[in-house]
């Protein structure tokens, strides 16, 4: 699956995101990890099951919460070469969302489809 | 080929939708391990081992015995779940090297800076404790004990970083700088020969101190 490049070897890196963004750190310490890795140069996507859909949700405003509302950085990953954002279908549907609703475009795949795109990686992370 | 695949499940079943998250996602030629509180799905009698059991037919199931036997579920795990040790579980992680911090930025370390009666809090590197903090007046007074003066062409990079920060957040990592300047104001700037010149120090790390940000999220 990886291939050699003049910096070294790329991998295919998946990360799959399953937590809603705030109850828990695992969202935004996903999120970071994606960013610093970004670095490496190598070829990422992101996942995003079950809750996980919650992260991209629109009209996030953590104000009064105090704490960091992070759902805008999604929109810098392209600027990191992070293209790749898969969304599940089933999830989406069973919240009650499509993905007019998220902050970021995204590919929406069932669940059939997104087992393929995780048997397609060499490196899976998950948050 | 068939790919391999090993899934960790490590909650439990009945406090949480791990289990049945990596069920909806294991297909044939993967396996699943159970450890630390995933364990419990492999007891025999249980509101899940239906489920388990028809798992079983198209991927392995194992559990950690460490974990299966700190629970107590020596004797209640159901047929066809092995269980594996330590040595059995070979998974393994890959350290990545570390950033070199190479970080040379001490004009106003461990110290606040003081400005017009006023006293500043930075933190241990020496960037703004607090956002809400940052006058270009601070930013000027920070350049200056760095020994920096701040001209036009500074002032466009700190500017720039601010305002992407507003919109998304975070402090871009300098390959990201790079490329947003290029964008935004033209090849001659967004390359890093310029940007270094500019700041020294790594365009990144020492133009957001001045901006009033936290480090770039991409060095530690």
């Amino acid at each position: 699956m990886s291939e050699e490049s003049a910096g070294g070897t790329v991998k295919k890196f998946l990360y799959v995101n399953r937590k809603a963004p705030y109850g828990t750190i695992y969202a935004l310490e996903s999120l970071e990890v994606v960013l610093i890795g970004a670095a490496f140069e190598q070829d990422v996507s992101l996942a995003f099951l079950g809750d996980g859909v919650y992260q991209l949700a629109k009209g996030q405003d953590t104000k009064s919460l105090q704490v960091k509302n992070f759902s805008p950085t999604f929109g810098a990953l392209e600027d990191y070469d992070v293209t790749k954002l898969y969304v599940e279908e089933e999830a989406l549907q069973a919240r009650g969302l499509s993905a007019a609703d998220l902050v970021v475009p995204v590919e929406v795949v069932s669940t059939q489809r997104m087992a393929e795109i995780m048997e397609g990686q060499d490196v899976i992370l998950s948050f | 080929m068939m790919k391999t695949m090993l899934h960790t499940v490590n909650k439990s079943p009945f406090d949480n939708g791990t289990l049945q998250a990596c069920l909806n996602h294991a297909r044939q030629g993967s396996t699943v391990l159970l450890i630390e509180d995933g364990v419990y799905a492999a007891a025999g009698n249980t509101a899940v081992s239906s489920q388990m059991q028809e798992a079983l037919k198209s991927v392995p199931i194992y559990a950690l015995k460490p974990d299966v036997e700190a629970r107590g579920l020596q004797t209640r795990v159901m047929d066809g779940i092995r269980l594996v040790d330590y040595e059995g579980s070979s998974i393994s992680w890959r350290n990545t090297a570390p950033c070199n911090p190479g970080f040379n930025l001490e004009g106003n370390k461990d110290m606040p800076i003081e400005l017009n009666g006023q006293t500043i809090e930075t933190d241990e590197e020496g960037y703004l404790a607090n956002r809400a903090d940052w006058t270009e007046d601070v930013a000027k007074e920070m350049a200056r004990l760095d020994s920096c003066e701040l001209s036009e062409n500074h002032w466009e990079v700190i500017n720039f970083l601010r305002e992407y920060y507003d919109q998304y957040q975070i402090a871009p990592a300098v390959r990201v700088l790079t490329k947003a300047i290029g964008k935004k104001l033209g090849p001659d700037k967004g390359n890093s020969k310029y940007l270094y010149e500019l700041y020294p120090y790594g365009p990144a790390k020492q133009a957001c101190k001045y901006a009033g940000l936290p480090k770039p999220t991409g060095c530690v």
